[in-house]
């Protein structure tokens, strides 16, 4: 497991207005994972924004494999501020090429009615749970031994950042961007041929806050393979069963690929590791 | 004579990446959604080699465009790989950005082809009452609800195609499915004297299969949450045998009504 620490790993250098880099690096010559280059992203573009303002959604493309021992520079174009809504648009770059492209959106919430359709999803404790095994910083992820269909990805786990983050609405939206690409919905139609490869492109939608550094819980959905790619749906809650986030997830899904034994796999797939 | 659908797809190449819409609609005030994404989605497809299919594209509304206005757009080539070319798309009127469009095209490949998307049995087109809208060649017709409570003034199960032949080019039926996206709401389950749904924000369209957007489809949406001001809805667009051949996500305001 690499270590470092999720708010050095957040903390964004000010090359120039609208312009950041993030210095943090793992050595070892891994793939960047998606999760981080998202969250970022996020930030890059949250620090653009009003702080009254508060990310509701991000859709990021992943464009080509990043490395995780590089650092990594973010240019932010402002496509609007309006009276209460931000929208901003962010590439990723390693030596001149965008890895990744985002767009996203920030707004100044207001009080309505509050209602969701999903029924909060079950699982053990997290304290009853072993911890299990990833690739990212400052994250104590639990999810059962017995992982669904066999394979080592599980689709419904707890997740908690290990840091205090604070109450500050944005970097807790960059820690749950962070931990929402750690697997993947998509192993329900896996077997010894084909299963899930990485990513291409990632929603996320917040509908409430959440702190990721208490106990929160993904849910992953499956929805479809076809054509060589898949979809599938997730959501975070709250230990009290309040969904603040809905995910989106498009990912390739090949076949003939020669599928490695679940026990070999280490979380985050994006590490490539 | 009146504009069709094959006139919301023409668009003037005006320099390399760079296209004009001169579609417009005198008396329209606002722009529709829908169209300013299918014109996105083509601009993106005509920079792209034919034998690329989109496969996804995410884009955020973000200001009221105006339907007597001609729209321009503007591409950004991010990467052209061995099988993925990604875009992104800003459409503009006077200068300003209305609407922001990511997507990526792919080569068509065949492989495992599976669904967990569970659709509601609703009465076969044809007999259905038709339900006037002023969209050029389209028709839609609307079968009694599943569920009572999401019948009103925008249904959430309904048929729809383009009601003129759009020839075999998969990238012209993408946009129309892309067109026909935005019509409807899955939030009018929490819709009360109050509150209701308001303006598209963000609108997402993963294109799973090839469908024909001139042949009946059937558009399914499903309310997800609403909270502090806006509603998410998910959807899906399928043939009437049941293949699923896009998914939809779209977030909206969901507010006051400026009359309560």
């Amino acid at each position: 497991m690499p270590t470092g620490s999720i708010t050095d790993m957040l903390g964004l250098e000010e090359i120039d207005r609208d312009i950041y880099r993030a210095s943090f690096v793992i050595e070892g010559g891994r793939h960047l994972y998606g999760g981080q280059v998202a969250a970022q992203a996020l930030m890059a573009a949250g620090l653009t924004v009003d702080g009254d303002r508060r990310p509701h959604s991000l859709h990021g493309y992943f464009l080509r494999a990043g490395e995780a021992d590089r650092p990594t520079v973010f240019r932010v174009e402002r496509d609007r501020d309006g009276r209460s809504f931000s929208a901003r648009r962010v590439v990723a770059l390693q030596r001149g090429a965008v890895l990744f492209n985002m767009a996203c959106s920030f707004h100044v919430p207001v009080d309505g009615i509050e209602e969701q359709v999903a029924v909060p999803p079950t699982l053990a404790a997290p304290d009853d749970l072993p911890p299990y095994t990833h690739g990212l910083v400052s994250v104590d992820m639990r999810a059962p031994a017995d992982s669904p269909y066999g394979w080592a990805w599980p689709t419904r786990f707890w997740v908690r950042v290990t840091e205090d983050l604070g109450e500050g609405e944005l970097v807790n939206a960059c820690a749950l961007t962070y931990v929402s690409d750690i697997s993947t919905g998509l192993v329900k139609w896996a077997d010894a041929q084909r299963g899930p490869g990485p990513s291409i492109d990632h929603t996320v939608y917040f509908h409430r806050p959440l702190r990721a550094d208490r106990w929160v819980l993904l849910d992953l959905v499956p929805h479809i393979v076809a054509q060589g790619r898949g979809v599938y749906t997730g959501s975070i809650s709250g230990s009290d069963g309040r969904q603040a986030v809905t995910l989106v997830q498009e990912g390739l899904f090949w076949g003939d690929m020669g599928m490695v034994p679940p026990a070999s796999h280490v979380a985050g797939y994006g590490t490539g590791s | 004579m009146s504009a069709t659908f094959l006139d919301v797809l023409d668009l003037e190449e005006v320099d390399r990446d760079i296209y004009r819409s001169r579609y417009t609609v005198e008396g329209r005030p606002r722009l529709y959604g829908g169209q300013v994404a299918a014109q996105a989605l083509l601009a993106a497809g005509l920079t792209v080699e034919a034998d690329r299919r989109p496969h996804s594209l995410h884009g955020y509304f973000l200001r009221t465009g105006d339907a007597a206005r001609p729209t321009a757009f503007r591409v950004d080539r991010d990467r052209d790989g061995r099988s993925f070319s990604a875009r992104r798309v800003v459409a503009l009127q006077r200068g300003e950005v209305i609407f922001n469009m990511s997507c990526s095209f792919q080569v068509g490949g065949d492989s495992l082809d599976r669904h967990d998307v569970p659709l509601p049995a609703i009465a076969p087109p044809g007999d259905l009452p038709s339900y006037a809208i002023s969209f050029p060649s389209i028709e839609m017709q609307v079968p009694p609800q599943p569920d009572e409570a999401e019948g009103g003034a925008y249904p959430s199960h309904f048929w729809a195609r383009v009601g003129v032949p759009l020839g075999d080019d998969p990238l012209r039926h993408a946009c129309a499915m892309t067109y026909l996206s935005d019509m409807g709401t899955g939030l009018v389950r929490w819709v009360t004297d109050g509150e209701a749904p308001g303006p598209s924000l963000d609108h997402a369209v993963w294109f799973h299969r090839p469908l024909r957007a001139d042949d009946w489809m059937r558009l399914d949406f499903y309310p997800r949450s609403v909270s502090t001001g806006r509603g998410l809805y998910i959807g899906s667009i399928s043939s009437p045998e049941g293949e699923v051949g896009c998914s939809i996500a779209q977030e909206a305001l969901f507010r006051r009504r400026r009359d309560a």
